[in-house]
């Protein structure tokens, strides 16, 4: 029966598959560029309110809570997840014994942390950072009856996000650095240079592409994530102040709240297809840099020759 | 002596550097290597048997043979690079003038600094032509001046500095494959070595190439012990002072290079030197 | 011109047998790395180790209601500490908190009624105390008090808390279903025709592009599929119900496209071109040389695809919350608004109280999702080393 569909239909099909899936992607960016467009303004990035706004209340569109809550939340996402992923990397790339068993272990432990729903780090962050640590801290501070720490809060979410993203960063650093060419390597280990300055010297600078688009996958997808942080300390509107211990504003929560919750959907729109946009935005952005930067891996590949 | 060829002192001079010749300051102390009973085995195959080998000092000592014989292993024996192939073993002994490399004392990074290697392909990092020569130098902890005159020096010592004394901040990969392979070894002999290997140097090089890396070569001779693989004769007949002949890991024939090769003892070499094979 | 005064040169034993000065920095360097390393290994297992043991008492069924169970009589409140009063009035944190002390003994008053009530009517049916949290309900129907037959229900709140798993699993094998009847055709179709029929132009762009379905966040694809699939859907089907288990699947499948697209395309890309050559040379068409020659030699890469796509439309938890409905249903009806296990912990965690019987079987739920999903990236994660071990071995 197979040997019987005409011939022409399987280029057709799957071209049109193909395309219209492309189509797709186009179709979705362009359209929520149009349906936010009439309420982007450069009110929508300040906004009347200022900092302090509800942000349920559609009069005020203001996008810039929502970006300072989100860009202090992965920023001290980046400042726990760079410095874990990469050393972890240079420890798999370049530390470890050859074939040793605690390297392949570990290369596994990362492949399966990477496979672990959101869902799950949102329960891990919520019972382990907010109720072990978080409380913990409370109960050596005394603080049992009103807690300081354990509660959800900035500090715990964006450690639960640092976690989520740990593999990408240490494969695309690991790979990045497996790549230097090894005649590089071997030119200076020649030299005379110790494994510490093989690295800083040579691994590091040529590696920097890969590990930057690492980075910026990472903090990509962290961006858009909603689900841990649903435990961990997403809040509405807060009074606009960032603190490690409070909750925190962030710009795809806020989608998700306005989608699903909000008490005047017609009023809200405005802000929620702002925020749809921005965030859309902000994903293309970060997927563009890092797809940049992968291409620009290659030249100096080429250079080598 | 290099101190005959008339070298710009001016830039040197400018910085307040006062050398009395442009000479290796390592030419003070000349150094042989003795090789005892050296055998190699990576995994369970074996690459060296038992090879005992003197390379006297300040001399070209040419390694000849056919491919696969060993003697890119024996090079590595005696900077110890063979210690990041996993499952590389040694017995027997490489003396550097008079250390026994292998001794666990022995610290590996300052062997490698004094004894230098220079590889077939050039390998120049890519970094400036300043940067590349300066390598060796910063990670030894020099800086500020004194790293300026050092790396002038040493491209002086390479013959490339009137060839590149502009372009210093250009990238090492911009220049040709002899003016790298010249940098490669300016980079070795910046460091102040008191060896340099060199494992076919000027093998994947055009004609006019070949013969400024052998200039170089000869000159360098007056200031360092050099050992060299080399898979041409006619090289070895030009180069070099002493020559030994390996053979499927074993060495079947040593002496001065005129002797090898007019008068070869073991039938071997001369069916080797007469191209019979290889 | 002052002459740089020569540092004596060491000999050269001395020199080679000397320490470095800065010889430590290296020794620390590689401690200090093994040291993170082996803290993000070690931050995997506790993740594992942590849900685990938290779905334990629950695993073994040994769930601690005891305190909810035991009448505590008002005036013994203050000697009671405050988390296991918490979970005797079953409250969660937040209203726990919001309440005062005289209407938390109020409530503790009430609740000692009611408990004595409960107990005098479990006796008159027979002694079988009933415990939620027992296996055999979190897996067979029961009838609850007020039902005629017995039913599978998933009820944490309201007087009797019922926990039967059942609906929650059906729910997501529902939506896991759909998507993956949706989502990997698509992909698959996508990746053959960028493999096997694009031209080399096209490509290059057409992959990124398929790809970059990756980077919407799942909150803006829940987001239109509310917004445009679910109003679409019932006007054209013209179902009851809104928001469903279909539109949660479709959207999921969308979601999923990315993850199988690329795998496939990898591997139906790596199957060497001589061998479509040799087919095409043999007299069969295209379609026939892709059907029996390149799919089945990617067939191990195209499976593997097909099984991450099914672990993340497992997890998918953003998507489903906004459009399925979120009602925990049995139906057979692909229509029906469903209750997913993802979404039930996402919905359900933040009002549990801490060790109660409610949250030891969100966190066993967990437990489930958690080792399926794992096993699923396992399994395909084992069929890509394995191919790549016998494609090695081909080459040698």
């Amino acid at each position: 029966m197979i040997r019987r569909i005409p011939d022409w239909i399987f280029p057709r099909l799957t071209g049109a598959v193909a395309w219209a899936l492309a189509g797709l992607v186009l179709s979705l960016i362009l359209g929520i560029s149009w349906m936010a467009w009439p309420h982007l303004s450069w009110a929508a990035w300040v906004g009347p309110g200022g900092r302090a706004s509800n942000s349920l209340d559609p009069r005020s569109v203001c996008l810039a809570p929502l970006l300072i809550g989100t860009a202090a939340r992965t920023f001290l996402m980046s400042l726990a997840v760079i410095p874990m992923g990469i050393l972890t990397a240079v420890y798999l790339a370049e530390y470890a014994p050859s074939g040793s068993r605690m390297a392949r272990t570990l290369r596994w432990l990362v492949q399966v942390l990477a496979g672990v729903p959101s869902v799950i780090f949102g329960l891990f962050g919520l019972g382990f950072f907010v109720g072990v640590v978080g409380g913990g801290l409370d109960r050596w501070n005394g603080d049992l009856a009103s807690p300081v720490w354990g509660r959800p809060a900035l500090l715990w979410a964006s450690l639960t996000m640092a976690l989520m993203t740990v593999p990408v960063v240490v494969v695309a650093t690991e790979e990045a650095l497996r790549s230097v060419p090894r005649d590089l390597r071997v030119a200076a280990i020649a030299l005379g240079a110790t494994r510490l300055q093989v690295l800083m010297r040579i691994l590091l600078p040529n590696a920097l592409p890969g590990i930057a688009t690492g980075v910026i996958l990472a903090i990509g997808r962290a961006s858009g994530e909603v689900v841990p942080l649903l435990f961990t300390g997403a809040a509405v509107a807060t009074q606009g102040s960032v603190a490690l211990n409070e909750r925190f504003m962030d710009l795809a929560y806020q989608v998700f709240v306005l989608s699903t919750q909000s008490p005047d959907p017609q009023a809200s729109r405005p802000l929620l297809l702002t925020s749809v946009w921005a965030l859309v935005f902000l994903s293309l952005l970060l997927n563009a840099g890092a797809a940049i930067l992968r291409s620009r891996a290659t030249p100096a590949a080429r250079d080598r020759l | 002596m290099l101190a005959q060829r008339s070298f710009d002192h001016g830039p040197l001079r400018r910085r307040g550097i006062a050398f009395d010749t442009v000479t290796s300051e390592a030419s003070q102390n000349p150094v042989c290597i003795e090789i005892q009973s050296l055998s190699l085995w990576y995994g369970a195959t074996q690459a060296l048997r038992s090879v005992s080998l003197i390379v006297p000092e300040r001399q070209v000592t040419a390694l000849i043979g056919p491919s696969g014989c060993g003697k890119s292993s024996l090079l590595r024996c005696l900077n110890r690079m063979n210690d990041l192939i996993p499952g590389a073993r040694v017995s027997g002994g490489c003396r550097v003038g008079g250390v026994d490399v292998q001794d666990p004392r022995v610290d590996v990074t300052q062997l490698r600094r004094r004894v230098g290697m220079i590889f077939q392909k050039s390998n120049p990092f890519p970094q400036s032509v300043f940067d590349n020569v300066a390598f060796g130098l910063r990670i030894g902890g020099c800086s500020g001046s004194e790293l300026e005159g050092r790396v002038e020096s040493a491209l002086q010592r390479a013959a490339l500095w009137d060839e590149v004394r502009d372009r210093l901040g250009e990238s090492a990969l911009r220049l040709s494959g002899g003016q790298q392979q010249r940098l490669c070894i300016a980079r070795a002999v910046a460091v102040e070595p008191e060896v340099l290997l060199m494992d076919e140097p000027a093998s994947a090089l055009d004609p006019v190439s070949v013969g400024r890396i052998e200039d170089l070569i000869r000159e360098l001779r007056e200031d360092y012990t050099i050992l060299m693989v080399t898979h041409h004769m006619q090289q070895a007949a030009r180069l070099s002072d002493q020559t030994a002949f390996l053979h499927q890991g074993e060495l079947v024939e040593v002496g001065r290079t005129d002797s090898i090769f007019s008068q070869p003892r073991d039938p071997r070499t001369e069916d080797y030197v007469t191209g019979r094979f290889g | 011109m002052n002459p740089v005064p020569k540092k004596p040169i060491p000999r050269f034993s001395e020199s080679l047998t000397r320490r470095r000065r800065s010889a430590w920095m290296d020794v620390w360097a590689a401690r200090g790395i093994a040291l993170v390393a082996a803290g993000v290994g070690l931050a995997t297992v506790l993740v594992f180790l942590f849900i685990c043991i938290e779905a334990w008492p629950a695993l073994v069924g040994q769930v601690s209601d005891g305190p909810m169970t035991t009448a505590i009589s008002p005036d013994q409140l203050d000697r009671v500490p405050d988390e296991a009063l918490q979970r005797y009035l079953g409250m969660s944190p937040s209203e726990f908190a919001s309440k005062t002390r005289e209407q938390l003994r109020l409530l503790a008053e009430v609740r000692a009624e009611t408990l004595a009530e409960e107990r005098g009517e479990e006796q008159g049916q027979g002694g079988d105390s009933i415990r939620p949290t027992d296996w055999r309900r979190l897996i067979l129907p029961w009838a609850w008090k007020g039902y005629e037959n017995p039913v599978y229900l998933w009820q944490p709140s309201g007087a009797g808390p019922c926990f039967n798993l059942i609906p929650l699993w059906w729910g997501t094998l529902k939506v896991t279903g759909i998507a993956l009847l949706v989502g990997v055709p698509l992909a698959i179709a996508a990746a053959l025709y960028v493999s096997q029929v694009a031209s080399a132009r096209w490509r290059v762009w057409l992959k990124p592009v398929i790809e970059l379905i990756a980077g919407v966040p799942t909150v803006v694809m829940g987001f239109l599929a509310l917004g445009i699939l679910a109003p679409v859907f019932q006007r054209v089907v013209g179902v009851p119900f809104l928001l469903n288990g279909m539109v949660a699947g479709v959207a999921v499948g969308v979601a999923i496209v990315p993850v199988v697209f690329s795998l496939a395309e990898d591997a139906l890309s790596t199957v060497p071109r001589e061998w479509v050559r040799a087919a095409l040379a043999l007299g069969a068409t295209p379609w026939e040389a892709v059907y029996r020659v390149v799919l089945p030699a990617a067939a191990p890469g195209v499976s593997a695809a097909v099984l991450l796509g099914a672990a993340q439309a497992l997890g998918e938890t953003m998507i489903v919350m906004m459009v399925s409905g979120n009602a925990p249903t049995l139906g057979w009806s692909l229509w029906d608004p469903v209750r997913t296990v993802p979404v039930t912990l996402a919905i359900e965690l933040g009002e549990a109280a801490r060790g109660g019987p409610h949250y030891r079987v969100l966190f066993l739920l967990g437990f489930l999702l958690l080792v399926l999903s794992v096993v699923l990236q396992g399994l395909a994660r084992g069929i890509r080393t394995r191919q790549a071990r016998l494609r090695g071995e081909a080459m040698a």
